[in-house]
């Protein structure tokens, strides 16, 4: 790291644009993007500026006496979404740099081999989420039967997500689609008499589609003093919200139940 | 004796919740029997306030329980090298007022075909119960890093050894 050669700048700051984004993506608060960065800045011995919004990321590059040596601009497509795997993997190679001092390549491949890993088999997220809808079914106040068609529910719900994220709808479009589907399942059990009661199943069977990480990051991101990113986190969060809502009222107005 | 085995179901099944939404959030492997434990401790902690003898109300046991959960995110999180939210966040998620947001979407449709001040009462009191709780489990799960002014569980010194941001 002494040794300053010609390239280390460019590289440096492509590797740090590309954890950024990455940690952008996976759904980050703001204040853990930026310690991560210069983290990794500081163990090459250079100062990093960082201006962050939550669909892009500006940095530049400083080190000791001498002017910019780098500035890069990297913003992204997509909504966040939340991946804690990556956060996880480029925290621990953030400390790894800067404790063994690895070499900018050796971070690079480590950095791509961290955003290569692999996710859940689709089958294991449907089921266990499923669980966890029915889980929430349980806790308030359910019975088994509920459970079971909360399970259902859910199931169907998010295996629509799924494909409809695979297509790249727009996002929001898919969590008032999914509120939908999840909601007729509930509606169609209800009206063929398999559940009597129609409250805890059609208030939980959405609840796989609260948007907690961006929920949550916006309160930390505000609390922070990241008051733009807190805002705008929280008014994402807030759409996602609506359109549960809305999917619900489209069931219970198709089905005209009376709450 | 019924009364404890109620609470414990209660929280077994907040830790399943959790899990899945640890599943879904795409959490590392590792860390996942530590996030079904702070799923089932969260439930623990809400559902014992929550009961009738100790009286307490939905938003302080929210609170608390959100607490409890940030900071035993740090010492655990430690412990299976990840960094705290990941854990805390899907610990908390089984405690979201799902039923009090849900009433509160009733209550709007039902204003609409109904200009009554009861339904506009109850309604904005549901309302406003969802946002506390949302609110006190934001701040219960920030609480740690506010409170002990940290950059990273690194810099703790009452822990020893490795561990990650």
């Amino acid at each position: 790291m002494s040794e300053y050669y010609q390239n280390e700048p460019a590289e440096l700051g492509k590797i740090l644009l590309q954890a950024g984004i990455a940690l952008l993506k996976a759904g980050a608060g703001s204040k853990r993007i930026i310690t991560n960065l210069n983290r990794f800045a500081e163990a090459f011995g250079y100062e990093a500026n960082i201006d962050l919004s939550t669909r892009n990321i500006s940095l530049t590059l400083h080190s000791g006496s001498q002017e910019n040596i780098f500035s890069g601009t990297r913003s992204m497509v997509s909504q966040p979404g939340s991946d804690f795997r990556v956060i996880a993997a480029v925290s621990r190679l953030s400390w790894d740099v800067k404790e063994k001092k690895s070499t900018l390549d050796f971070t690079y491949s480590e950095l791509n081999k961290a955003l290569r890993q692999d996710n859940y088999h689709r089958v294991v997220i449907l089921f266990l989420v499923g669980l966890a809808g029915a889980s929430f079914c349980y806790t308030f106040g359910g019975n088994f039967i509920e459970m079971g068609i909360t399970f259902l529910a859910t199931v169907t719900g998010l295996f629509l997500k799924q494909e409809m994220v695979k297509r790249k709808f727009n996002t929001y479009l898919i969590t008032y689609c999914s509120a939908v589907i999840a909601a007729l399942v509930i509606g169609i059990s209800w009206k063929s008499g398999i559940n009597s009661t129609f409250d805890h199943a059609f208030a939980t069977c959405t609840l796989f589609l609260i948007p907690g990480v961006p929920l949550i990051n916006s309160f930390i991101d505000l609390m922070d003093g990241y008051i733009i990113n807190g805002v705008d986190r929280g008014i994402n969060a807030s759409i996602h919200a609506f359109g549960i809502a809305a999917g619900l009222a489209t069931i219970l107005y198709v089905f005209n139940f009376k709450g | 004796m019924i009364v404890w085995l109620d609470i414990l179901f209660n929280a077994f099944w907040c830790g399943c919740a959790a899990l899945g939404f640890a599943v879904l959030f795409n959490s590392p492997k590792h860390g996942l029997p530590a996030i079904y434990m702070c799923g089932f401790i969260a439930g623990l902690v809400k559902f014992l306030i929550l009961h009738p003898n100790s009286g307490g109300g939905i938003i302080i046991a929210s609170l608390i329980a959100a607490s409890i959960i940030g900071f035993i995110s740090i010492p655990i999180s430690h412990r299976v090298h990840v960094p705290p939210i990941i854990i805390s966040i899907p610990a908390v998620i089984p405690l979201v007022p799902g039923s009090f947001a849900y009433r509160t979407m009733l209550g709007v449709i039902r204003f609409i075909n109904h200009a009554e001040s009861e339904v506009l009462t109850s309604t904005a009191h549901y309302g406003i119960m969802t946002l506390f709780v949302i609110m006190a489990l934001s701040i219960g799960v920030t609480l740690p890093t506010l409170l002990l002014r940290i950059e990273s569980t690194k810099n703790l010194r009452f822990l020893s050894g490795d561990t990650d941001d």
